[in-house]
């Protein structure tokens, strides 16, 4: 017991000392060279590229034009599964619904006040997240997800009769959900629409003007990047995400009472 | 002359930080019951934590090479140890209050339960 305590303590000081000399000496790596390998060449040429527009994103953000230009169609297909994770869960909690005035009345004054302090914050730093996720490290799903931990936390400080209070119904909630959907639909056909419309050719998801088609979304906000689609797509992501994570923790987090009447088991006492 | 002496602010600062996460450490290994040990949690995160972090934003601010990355440096710094400030409190006094309500844990070295004299309860 006690030489296992010590091998314990040692073996632990050891690790922190071996990370620690890792971090300080090369642990990072040497610094890249200037030459680029032909993958991040091409990713640099199609990313941004405000000299051959027809063949660029116009994002500054790599990782959001591959996500949402370059395979946008996988991306949307991605999004539709959690929807159809969310449907699931609905449809086995079907006519469930939160009840006021069961038991809770939330966490203590003190947990409330610090979530109070605290979650306006955590939305605030999610929509960042999402509505600059053409320009920096972000996007619409890890924007979404961000503010869902706002919406969980109030959920738990709060009770989730507060968001019954506050006219979020489960209904709200899965609307919110089925709009953030359909805004993704409606801006991938768009320029679809349009070029039906006026003549011309266009594509599904298109961003820039392509080779055949000058239709073209918005490339720039004032003297901002905007990267047309991306930044509406990263707009309704995180607007289905919030939505439907919302829903689920709050389907997730339901009492007994309320789950009394659809699970049952009345018919075998 | 004043990034000395803001280095060595925060370097002190640290240093502090430092021997709460020590004392936390021991504490959370020797220390008798869950609440005691959730107290030597709390010196580990807001001594341990809140403190050097807000060392760290002195030093950073400090040290003259970074350039103007120092100022975003420092406010990020300042702005966790802030957020965990209010955070590591609410979290360790929301644990506490839900192991003493469901009895999860045991109290039992105890001096003086007031909680138990407010709820007119002689259990224990």
């Amino acid at each position: 017991m006690r030489l296992s305590d010590i091998a314990i303590g040692v073996s632990m000081a050891m690790l922190a000392l071996l990370l620690s000399y890792l971090i300080v000496y090369g642990g990072l790596g040497p610094i890249a060279t200037l030459n680029l390998r032909p993958l991040a060449v091409s990713f640099l040429n199609y990313t941004y590229n405000p000299w051959k527009i027809v063949y660029s994103a116009m994002s500054p953000e790599a990782v959001t034009a591959i996500v949402w230009d370059f395979r946008g169609l996988d991306t949307y297909f991605e999004t539709s599964v959690l929807f159809i994770a969310i449907v699931g869960l609905i449809a086995l909690f079907r006519g469930a619904n939160v009840v006021q005035g069961v038991s809770s009345k939330g966490l203590s004054i003190i947990v409330k006040t610090s979530t109070k302090l605290v979650a306006p914050l955590i939305l605030v730093a999610g929509a960042s997240l999402a509505f600059h996720g053409h320009l920096s490290p972000g996007g619409g799903f890890q924007g979404g997800s961000f503010m869902t931990v706002a919406m969980t936390l109030l959920a738990i400080a709060f009770s989730i009769e507060f968001f019954q209070q506050k006219k979020l119904t489960l209904n709200r909630l899965l609307a919110i959900r089925c709009i953030g959907l359909l805004a993704i639909v409606v801006v991938s056909v768009y320029l679809l629409v349009k070029a039906v419309l006026l003549g011309g050719y266009a594509y599904i998801f298109q961003n820039m003007p392509r080779i055949n088609s000058q239709y073209s979304m918005p490339s720039w906000f004032l003297d901002r990047p905007l990267a047309g689609i991306l930044f509406f797509f990263n707009l309704s992501e995180s607007i289905a995400v919030i939505g439907g994570l919302t829903l689920g923790v709050v389907l997730l987090l339901l009492r007994e009472e309320e789950l009394k009447a659809i699970i049952g088991g009345g018919e075998h006492e | 002359m004043i990034d000395m002496v803001l280095a060595s602010a925060g370097l002190t600062l640290i240093a502090i930080g430092v021997f709460c996460d020590f004392v936390a450490a021991i504490g959370l290994i020797r220390l008798p019951n869950f609440f005691t040990r959730l107290h030597a949690a709390t010196v580990g995160a807001i001594g341990g934590a809140v403190v050097p972090m807000l060392g760290a934003a002195l030093l950073a601010i400090g040290y003259e090479p970074l350039g103007e990355t120092r100022f975003i440096l420092a406010g990020v710094a300042f702005t966790t140890s802030i957020v965990t400030m209010i955070l590591s409190q609410a979290g360790s006094h929301a644990l506490a209050r839900a192991a003493y309500r469901a009895r999860a844990a045991p109290l039992q070295p105890i001096t003086y339960d007031a909680l138990a004299e407010k709820r007119g309860d002689s259990s224990e």
